[in-house]
C-alpha cells in the first residue's frame, strides 16, 4: 500500500488533489485490501456522534492544559 | 472492479465532507483550526505527559467508536491504544522522536489524521484473521455455526468460500455483486461469525480467530514488504527474555514482565509495587519504549561498551557504563558521580543521543 497517511487523510476529508485521487482509484482497482480499509473508514465516519466528537476536539485548547495537569505518577520514576 | 461506482464513492466522500468541513468552520476557520494543531503538535512532542494523556484520554471518544467499530467488543482498548501511541512517537533513524506524528501535513485537522491513522493501524483484512481447520469442517460443525448467521447471504458467502471453497469472483457471480463487493460482505459475515462463536462456541474461538495482529505501517508510511516480514518473523523468534535482560532499568523490566508475561493485572501490580495504576501505566509505556530501544539495538548492544568508549564526553560514558554495563541503579549512579537525579536524567538524555548516532552511524 503506497498511500501515504497523508493523502488517506486528504482523500477523506475531500481535500485531496486530482494526482492523489487517482493514486487512490488505483490502489482501490489494485488492493482488495485497501477497499475494505476505506469501507471501515466509511462506517467510522458513519459514528453516531463523531461529528461532535470532532466539533469537541476541535473547540478548545483550554482543556488541554488540564492533561498535563495530571503529574502525580511522574515523580521518583527512574 | 467497476470504476463508476468506485467515481460515486468518491463523489460521496467529497460532499459529505464539505458538509462536515462547514459545520467545522462554524466553530473555527481553518486558519485557526491548522494554528491550534501546530501547538498541539507542539506541546505533544515536547511534553510526554501531555502527549500520554492527549492521546489515552483526549483521542478516547474517537479511539473507543474506531475500535468497536473495527473489533467489536473484545478488543483491549488500553493496549490498543498505547500501540497506537508507541507507533506515532517512534523515533526515526536520527533518534528523533515523534517522526510519524511530523510527517501530519496539516491539510486535514489533526482529529482527522488521527482518526485516519489509527484506522490503518488496527484494522486487518479479514481474511486474514479467520481460518477453518479441515476437522471443523469434515465434521460438520461448520455447516452448523453456518447456519446461525441471521442473513441468507452471509450463509451462503460462508457456504461458497470455505465448504465449496470458491475464488472470490465466482462467488460474486454467483451472489449477483460486484467483485469488488466480495471483501466487505466477508468482513461482516466474519465479524457476525466471531460473535456467534463467542457466545455459543466458545472453546472454539482460538482455533478459528487467530490474534489479530498489528497493521504494518512503518513510520515512513509505507507498507512493509514480504521481506521485512519475514525478517520480523525470524526477529520474533529471538528470546525475548534476552532483550528483557538487557533493559538497564529493573521497574521497567518488572512492570513489562508481570503485565505481559506473567499475565498480572495492573491493580494486583500496582499493589505488588506500592504505587498507584495510573503509575504502573506510565511505567509500562516507559517500559515499552525501552524495550523497543533495546530490541533495536540488540545488534549492536554485544558491542555496547565500544560504542560507549568514543563518547568524549567523561560524564556521559561514565553514566553509560554505569547503567549498561554495570546495570547499577540510577540512584547509586547519581550518588557516586554526586549529581542530582535532574542532572542525571539531562547527561543520560544526552549520551543515549550520542550514542544513538554514533551506532546509526555505524550501520550506514
Amino acid at each position: 500500500m503506497n498511500i501515504s497517511n497523508n493523502t488517506l487523510a486528504a482523500y477523506m476529508a475531500g481535500v485531496s488533489t486530482v494526482q492523489e485521487d487517482k493514486q487512490v482509484l488505483d490502489e482501490i482497482a489494485n488492493n482488495d485490501s485497501f477497499y475494505e480499509l476505506l469501507d471501515i473508514m466509511d462506517e467510522v465516519d458513519a459514528i453516531d456522534g463523531l461529528d461532535e466528537m470532532r466539533n469537541e476536539f476541535n473547540e478548545s485548547i483550554d482543556d488541554m492544559n488540564e492533561l498535563s495537569e495530571f503529574n502525580d505518577y511522574n515523580i521518583n520514576i527512574k | 472492479m467497476n470504476y463508476d461506482h468506485k467515481k460515486e464513492k468518491q463523489l460521496a466522500h467529497s460532499m459529505k465532507d464539505k458538509e462536515t468541513t462547514l459545520q467545522r468552520k462554524e466553530m473555527l476557520s481553518f486558519e485557526e483550526l491548522v494554528k491550534r494543531d501546530r501547538e498541539l503538535v507542539q506541546r505533544i512532542v515536547s511534553d510526554d505527559i501531555f502527549a500520554y494523556k492527549f492521546f489515552h484520554n483526549k483521542c478516547k471518544p474517537l479511539l473507543c467508536g474506531i475500535i468497536h467499530t473495527i473489533y467489536g467488543n473484545v478488543a483491549d482498548y488500553e493496549e490498543l491504544v498505547n500501540e497506537l501511541y508507541l507507533l506515532l512517537k517512534k523515533p526515526n533513524a536520527d533518534g528523533e522522536y515523534w517522526y510519524a506524528l511530523k510527517t501530519f501535513d496539516y491539510r486535514t485537522s489533526l482529529f482527522d489524521w488521527i482518526k485516519t491513522v489509527a484506522v490503518r493501524h488496527f484494522y486487518t483484512p479479514s481474511g486474514d484473521l479467520f481460518t477453518i481447520p479441515d476437522t471443523i469442517l469434515d465434521s460438520g460443525l461448520a455447516e452448523e455455526m453456518f447456519s446461525k448467521l441471521n442473513k441468507a447471504v452471509y450463509r451462503k458467502y460462508l457456504c461458497f468460500k470455505y465448504l465449496d471453497q470458491l475464488a472470490d469472483d465466482v462467488i460474486a457471480e454467483k451472489l449477483n455483486i460486484e467483485r469488488s463487493q466480495v471483501k466487505t460482505l466477508s468482513r461482516k459475515v466474519i465479524k457476525q461469525l466471531r460473535s456467534i462463536i463467542e457466545n455459543d462456541y466458545p472453546e472454539y474461538l482460538s482455533i478459528l480467530f487467530q490474534k489479530s495482529e498489528v497493521h504494518n505501517v512503518d513510520i515512513n508510511e509505507k507498507e512493509i514488504g514480504a521481506s521485512d516480514v519475514d525478517l520480523r518473523t525470524h526477529e520474533a523468534n529471538i528470546d525475548v527474555f534476552q532483550y528483557l535482560n538487557a533493559m538497564p532499568n529493573k521497574y521497567y523490566r518488572r512492570v513489562i514482565e508481570a503485565l505481559f508475561l506473567d499475565d498480572i493485572t495492573p491493580e494486583a501490580l500496582a499493589q505488588e509495587m506500592g504505587t498507584n495504576v495510573s503509575n504502573i501505566y506510565n511505567i509500562k509505556s516507559r517500559g515499552l519504549d525501552q524495550l523497543r530501544d533495546v530490541a533495536l539495538y540488540s545488534n549492536e548492544i554485544c558491542n555496547l561498551e565500544n560504542y560507549i568508549n568514543l563518547i568524549s564526553d567523561d560524564r556521559k560514558r561514565a553514566i553509560l557504563v554505569s547503567i549498561f554495563i554495570e546495570r547499577k541503579d540510577y540512584d547509586v549512579v547519581c550518588s557516586e558521580l554526586k549529581i542530582t537525579e535532574t542532572q542525571f536524567k539531562k547527561i543520560k538524555k544526552d549520551a543515549m543521543k550520542d550514542i544513538k548516532q554514533l551506532i546509526f552511524r555505524a550501520k550506514k
